[in-house]
């Protein structure tokens, strides 16, 4: 019975808080928003902040304290702000700076080398920036995003402006996209979400996550006027009122972008009857996942639903829910005729036939690359301007932290071939590049790492299995029998593709090191 | 609710479609392994454990069975190769996941058998080379994260199925694990120790407390298990006892109407009072040298030294003897009986009558009388029970909590409310204590002491000025509207607002809310009662409930909150000075002429005094000779010093009960009782349900149950009852109570529960008076206030209020709470607490000794800084001997119920200046 104890907090801490609590309806779904908030203003969360929080929200401390120890964004800890944020030590960062060899790993091997240290924060196309940095991280971020009338001029906004006069309805939008070619899926959810009951929502998706992966960033940064015009068609077609643009933390110059954007709308009078909510993920990467995603913009910890019930049908606080990544709303509006400009490199998008890839690690140019036609990841790699100097071509990782481990000699084989293999490029579109004498095991055991720091931790197989996982690939001898259960185990039982991915990674990783290294 | 056809490992199986697979297997007596699946109310599947995985036909990835709901067709199979080989492998995981020394000990849990019935006896994936020291900071839980598999169940347990807030699953990924609050030590944290997180861990990672009850010994193994109804308030929790060496050793909750096999504090940890070594044994007769000093406030083993033992006949002749001495020599009318709601009503029924038939008195009365709660709700619609259980709450769309602490006083029916609060139920509470229950609630409209009749009277005028009563109700089923009219037309909201200190615009918003609801519920509890005006209050807030016609339908009703285990039955049998068993009215003499009949004696006719009332005759020398079974008055009173006098004034007095009171200290003979887990017979709870208790662990010693002592007096002052059997009380008790109507001992014994009355339509749930009240006339009536106030205003000399109440931990004079280690451990000491104001005029240090004065008496006691408390106000709880709240309440009684003003009276508190310099200080 410790609820007598009279607590003291700084009187300016208060008025923070409380000012911050004002701008809210002081609902517990908006309570990582308002931490996050708080976090901007404050540095950080210190358990007297939290208390004073938790009594504003009508939340329980404990509810509270789940919040703030899952989102790393949060910056919680109990007494201190953290003053400055740690160098990353995630897998292209580390690639980058790190020593080459496994000899040269463990003279320099730290505990903090495989899993601690700092988290991805979607910058792998600038790892090289950071190099003799130290901790203090910077990012030469761009902010020099196409303007709204430069995007109206190019026609933006008229087609949604057509469906709101009535000029167009819902069903030419939904015809139009059909015929498009866009992805089948697209229309599918546009319908599910149409035809439910009950107020629906969209959300744009630009939380992505995966590991060496920065392809929506870059539209955003770009062209975020495209991004939102698709959103609003969208709103109008399935009847939503309501448009919530959830963006990765990490990306706090989008933030100041996308408020100033959304403010130049509202001066504009575009999409004046939309409700525009703008919320950041909390730098958890489970939150690219829809349905984690929803959760976290429920009030909730970023833990993944099982489907069905599907997000069209039961989304956010139950309501029908619509969401879409930012390249394929972007990509969309080619249907309503959004055609390429010249002067614009990003607008190739709106070819069907061009594919982006988001390329890091050993290559002379990392940064997004707009494809039209790809032999071979070979080639991609020619088109950062070749490998770093000195450098001879290792292989790919290829879809992120779960994705494939390629070697030199696949890179090389057509594409097609690959994929027909069963090797999946995967949404994000990572191409990590590594070099001849970087240790296959090592890139193995951070991939590893990275899924068990960011497993949510909510069933068993993923929670342990990950963390079994990064310990195995971590070093000794591996048992590939052992490593063969924990790949069953996780791809068989985990709730979702985190825990399923990581299972499959695994496999393919006993495969790859299979004498390779030191089983 | 559509039934679908589903197969299941090839059975064809019916299920509702909204059960899941597991509930369907288990339906037709297939096990789905599990470990974070549990089938009470309020658990939802969490899907994490992965234990449960099965295969649906058509679906490539295995499915959780205890979240996928069924489906006409379904094909499931729970057992297969690839199933048990993931299955297998799942266990090996969850167990890497814990420490090695923990996993060995994994022998009766159920991971342990889980384990053990797939092979699984070691983990090739390594346990947890990090060896924690368990978190041993609580007296009641202890946890052993080493044990832990962040299966979730506890979160679950305590955020949504007990709604305390406290067990968390912090972090993310591999750094996921269970903490407290903010990351608080257990012993640190606001934990209130319900142990529902004991009761579902499948690891036995939470634990009870060791070296107290509810843990049990390793070296003890339960032999079997009992049941029992929990001791303490009315919800009337079943409580499944573990035993071993006919001992209570451990409490799990069972699933009884009310409780769902939850528990509280109290019902999980506070059985071990049974096996104390206070408890009485042998019958007592005060030794010939040992005067009764009503300066002494003995209790416990001194109250011991004042007896001496006796055989069961020489302590029987001897308390007969007193009563028809005192019946020869000063009448009858110098008798009285307190009884308590302790009992069980086979008990109270033979007292009752022992008081009528024998010692021809009717000056009977019991502790239910101190709270008091349903009077004014007889006076105003004619029923002496709840018009619904409270559990309509979750059926409700608001509810309105005037004068209540339930998650302190009623934790598990709190546990239901919250439940509805987080379905969408709006919570009203009117209470001036900012309790932490009030963060559920839409509304709290956080009044000074004492002026409920003001804010629920501008509540009321607000309803009716905006014309949101319910008119069909208003002109068909109400009397008494104008009246009621013209009285709250004093009381607009702003002026409300100033007398109540609540916001004008919370008065109207919460009146607003209330009115408008398709259903509301009224609760109410001592805060109301409690008052020189308490009528008054309740019948302010009846009045709220009947203009809006909030009453008579399911989630639509009044539920006064009852006290004891057995409140409803004590009364319903007639432990009362006004009526006869069945509530009639003692001064009817064709109701009289009914039970001559039924007892074949005359009885008085005239109305009986009540508690305090019998005390103060006493204390005058009215009243010689007294029978007090089970009740504690010497500690439950008001006015301790002059209960005391009128309890040593006694010429005889006969004191039964199940430990040596504070008021067997003044007893000539002490008669010792089995506790309610040691008999049989029947307790009805604040639901109106009529709960079979059964022995579950034999009483110590000589130690017999109530009715049979009681019929032992009644036949050594001539009566010839023919009660062989506890069974043949309840038949005639069926007989005597028209509520009890169509049960009989076999049925209660073969259904364990009944709701009555029987003949409600079962359609409502239990909510009654959907048409039609049991009033004359069968309407309601709104009374007349009596307009009272508090007895005793605070002044210059005794500038505080002073409120009295209950801790979670102890159960009214703590008799048996105290008794409980873990109980006293949680709570040993009583406190007063202070307003932070208050606390810094005063310029006090926490838990620095203070002492408490009013005209009454003085205590001594540490004083706490209490943020929740309004300035001005002190609390105290009444439970503790060594500093009695009640040495300093008043007498003041209300005119209709004759409870005591426990909830106000004036107060002084200065620094203990005597006992500082031994600084007992521990900030």
């Amino acid at each position: 019975m410790s609820n007598h104890l009279i607590r003291t907090i700084d009187g300016a801490v208060v008025n923070i808080v409380d000012d911050v609590l004002a701008h809210h309806d002081a609902t517990s779904d908006r309570a990582l928003e308002i931490l996050l908030q708080l976090r901007d203003r404050l540095g950080g969360i210190t358990d007297d902040v939290l208390v004073r929080v938790a009594d504003g929200l009508k939340l329980s401390r404990a509810e509270l304290y789940e919040l703030a120890t899952f989102y790393p964004s949060v910056r919680y800890h109990p007494t201190a702000v953290a003053t400055r944020a740690a160098a990353c030590e995630d897998l292209v960062c580390a690639l980058v700076r790190s020593p080459h060899s496994a000899g040269e790993r463990e003279a320099t091997r730290d505990e903090s080398y495989l899993c601690g240290g700092s988290a991805c924060r979607g910058r792998c196309d600038s790892a090289q920036d950071v190099v003799g940095t130290g901790s203090n991280v910077v990012h030469a971020d761009k902010a020099d995003w196409r303007t709204l009338e430069s995007y109206r001029s190019a026609g933006g906004y008229g087609y949604v402006e057509r469906l709101r006069r009535g000029d167009v309805d819902a069903a030419d939008v939904l015809a139009a996209i059909e015929r498009s070619g866009s992805a089948s899926s697209v229309v599918r959810k546009w319908r599910a979400v149409r035809d439910q009951h009950g107020e629906p929502v969209v959300i744009a998706n630009a939380s992505e996550g995966e590991l060496g992966t920065f392809k929506d960033r870059h539209i955003l940064e770009r062209d975020p006027h495209g991004v939102i015009d698709a959103a609003l068609v969208a709103v109008a077609v399935v009847g939503a009122r309501r448009l919530i643009i959830y963006l990765r933390d990490d990306y706090d110059h989008l933030y100041r972008e996308l408020q100033q954007v959304i403010n130049e709308m509202r001066v504009a009078g575009l999409g004046a009857d939309v409700e525009f909510d703008l919320r950041r993920s909390g730098g958890a990467y489970i939150c690219g996942e829809e349905t984690a995603l929803i959760a976290s913009l429920e009030g909730q910890r970023g833990r993944p639903r099982e489907q069905p019930p599907f997000p069209t049908t039961h989304g956010l606080f139950g309501r029908p829910t619509l969401v879409q990544n930012i390249e394929t709303l972007y990509r969309l509006r080619a249907a309503w005729g959004m055609r390429v400009e010249a002067s614009l490199p990003v607008t190739r998008l709106l070819d069907p036939a061009v594919r982006i890839f988001s390329v890091s690690g050993r290559v002379c140019c990392p940064g997004v690359q707009l494809m039209a036609s790809l032999p071979n990841i070979a080639a991609l790699i020619a088109a950062c301007g070749g490998m770093t100097e000195g450098e001879e071509l290792g292989g790919v990782v290829l879809g992120g932290a779960a994705g494939s481990i390629l070697t030199a000699e696949q890179c090389r084989l057509p594409l097609d071939d690959l994929l027909r293999a069963g090797i999946r490029i995967g949404s994000g579109s990572s191409v990590i590049v590594f070099a001849q004498r970087d240790d296959v095991r090592w890139i193995a055991a951070k991939m590893a790492a990275f899924l068990a720091r960011e497993s949510c931790g909510q069933c068993t197989p993923c929670r342990v299995g990950t963390s079994k996982m990064a310990g195995m690939l971590a070093g000794g001898p591996l048992d590939p029998v052992l490593m063969r259960s924990l790949a069953e185990v996780m791809r068989e039982a985990s709730i979702c593709g985190l825990g399923r991915s990581a299972g499959q990674f695994l496999a393919g990783a006993a495969e790859r090191l299979q004498g390779s290294a030191e089983c | 609710m559509l039934v679908v056809s589903l197969n299941i490992d090839g059975r064809t199986i019916e299920a509702d479609e909204n059960t899941t697979v597991m509930d369907a297997a288990r339906g037709a007596g297939l096990q789905i392994p599990h470990l974070c699946a549990c089938d009470r109310e309020g658990y939802a599947p969490i899907a994490a454990c992965r234990s449960c995985l099965v295969e649906v036909a058509g679906e490539v990835a295995l499915v959780p069975a205890c979240r996928r709901k069924v489906a006409q067709g379904m094909a499931v199979t729970t057992r297969n190769d690839r199933i048990d080989n993931v299955r297998r492998l799942v266990v090996e995981l969850t167990a890497s996941e814990m420490g090695e020394v923990e996993f060995a000990g994994q022998t009766s849990t159920t991971f342990g058998r889980l384990a053990r019935s797939l092979d699984v006896t070691a983990t090739r994936f390594g346990f947890d080379a990090v060896v924690t020291q368990p978190d041993t900071s609580h007296p009641a839980v202890v946890f052993v994260a080493d044990a832990c598999i962040r299966c979730g169940l506890c979160r679950v347990a305590c955020q949504d199925v007990q709604v305390n807030g406290i067990v968390a699953l912090a972090g993310r990924g591999t750094e996921t694990r269970i903490t407290f609050d903010h990351g608080r030590s257990l012993g640190d944290s606001s934990c209130v120790s319900c142990g529902e997180c004991i009761q579902v861990c499948p690891t036995g990672a939470l634990r009870s407390g060791a070296g107290v009850a509810g843990r049990m010994p390793a070296e003890l193994t339960i032999e079997r298990t009992a049941e029992t109804i929990c001791p303490f308030c009315s919800v009337g929790c079943r409580v499944e006892l573990g035993i071993a060496g006919n001992r209570a050793v451990i409490a799990r909750g069972a699933d009884g109407p009310a409780n769902r096999g939850r528990l509280c504090v109290k019902g999980r940890f506070g059985f071990d009072y049974l096996a104390h070594p206070e408890r009485l044994t042998v019958p007592l007769i005060r030794r010939e040298d040992a005067p009764k000093n009503p300066e002494l406030h003995l209790t416990g083993a001194d109250v011991l030294t004042l007896f001496r033992e006796a055989t069961w006949d020489e302590a029987l002749d001897r308390a007969a003897a007193g009563f028809l001495k005192v019946k020869e020599k000063h009448g009858s009318a110098r008798l009285a009986v307190l009884g308590s709601a302790k009992s069980a009503s086979e008990d109270a029924y033979v007292l009752q009558k022992l008081a009528r038939t024998v010692l021809k008195t009717s000056h009977i009365d019991h502790c239910t009388r101190l709270c008091a709660s349903i009077p004014p709700l007889t006076e105003a619609i004619g029923t002496w029970t709840v018009t619904l259980p409270f559990s309509h709450i979750l059926e409700a769309d608001v509810a309105l909590v005037v004068g209540s602490n339930p998650e302190v006083n009623h934790p598990v029916a709190a546990s239901f409310m919250k439940n509805a609060v987080r379905r969408g139920t709006k919570l009203i509470l009117i209470d001036p204590y900012r309790q932490p229950f009030a963060r559920h609630a839409a509304y709290h409209l956080q009044l000074r002491p004492a002026t409920d009749v003001a804010l629920l009277s501008a509540m009321t005028h607000v309803v009716i000025a905006e014309d949101l009563i319910d008119h069909a109700f208003v002109s068909q089923r109400l009397e008494g509207f104008d009246d009621l009219k013209a009285r709250v037309s004093a009381y607009p909201p702003e002026v409300a607002a100033r007398v109540c200190g609540v916001p004008e615009e919370s008065i109207v918003g919460a009146a607003r809310l209330f009115a408008k609801a398709p259903n509301a519920m009224c609760f109410w509890g001592m805060g109301a009662s409690q008052h020189a005006h308490g009528s008054d209050n309740m019948r302010a807030l009846i009045a709220l409930a009947l203009v809006t016609g909030q009453v008579g339908r399911r989630g639509a009703g009044m539920h006064p909150w009852r006290g004891q285990n057995n409140v409803q039955g004590s009364c319903d049998v007639g432990l009362l000075p006004m009526c006869l068993p069945g509530n009639r009215n003692i001064s009817d003499a064709g109701e009289r002429a009914f039970f001559e009949r039924l007892w074949q004696t005359d009885i008085p006719g005239e109305r009986g005094l009540t508690v305090v009332e019998i005390l103060e005759a006493a204390a005058a020398g009215e009243m010689k000779g007294l029978y007090v079974s089970g009740g504690n008055p010497a500690m439950a009173a008001p006015d301790l010093a002059m209960t005391r006098r009128a309890l040593a004034s006694l010429e005889h007095l006969v004191v039964q009960d199940i430990f040596p009171t504070e008021t067997a200290a003044f007893a000539d003979v002490v008669l010792p009782a089995a506790a309610l887990a040691e008999r049989s017979g029947t307790v009805t709870n604040t639901d109106r349900f009529v709960q079979l208790v059964e022995t579950a662990v034999p009483p110590p010693g000589a130690a017999r149950p109530d009715w049979e002592i009681t019929c032992e007096i009644a036949t050594r002052m001539g009566a010839r009852w023919n009660f062989d059997h506890v069974g043949a009380v309840f038949d005639e008790m069926v007989r005597a109570v028209p509520a009890l109507a169509g049960m009989d001992w076999a049925t209660i014994t073969r259904e364990r529960q009944l709701q009555y009355p029987l003949s409600a339509d079962p359609s409502n749930g239990g909510s009654l008076f959907a048409t039609v009240f049991p009033a004359i006339g069968g309407k309601a009536r709104i009374a007349a206030l009596t307009n009272g106030s508090p007895g005793e205003l605070p002044d210059e000399q005794y500038p505080l209020i002073l409120v009295t109440g209950r801790v979670r931990e102890h159960w009214h004079t703590g008799s048996m709470t105290r008794r409980a280690k873990t109980l006293d451990a949680l709570s040993p000491e009583s406190l007063v607490h202070v307003s932070a104001a208050d606390f810094a005029r005063l310029d006090l240090n926490d838990r620095e000794r203070v002492e408490v004065l009013t005209r009454r008496g003085s205590v001594r006691l540490p004083a706490v800084c209490d943020e929740r408390l309004q300035s001005g106000v002190i609390w105290m709880a009444m439970s503790f001997f060594e500093a009695p709240a009640n040495d300093l309440t008043t007498r003041h009684l209300d005119t209709l119920t004759r409870a005591p003003e426990y909830k106000f009276c004036a107060a002084r508190l200065i620094r203990d200046e005597s006992k500082n310099i031994g600084s007992d200080n521990q900030t």
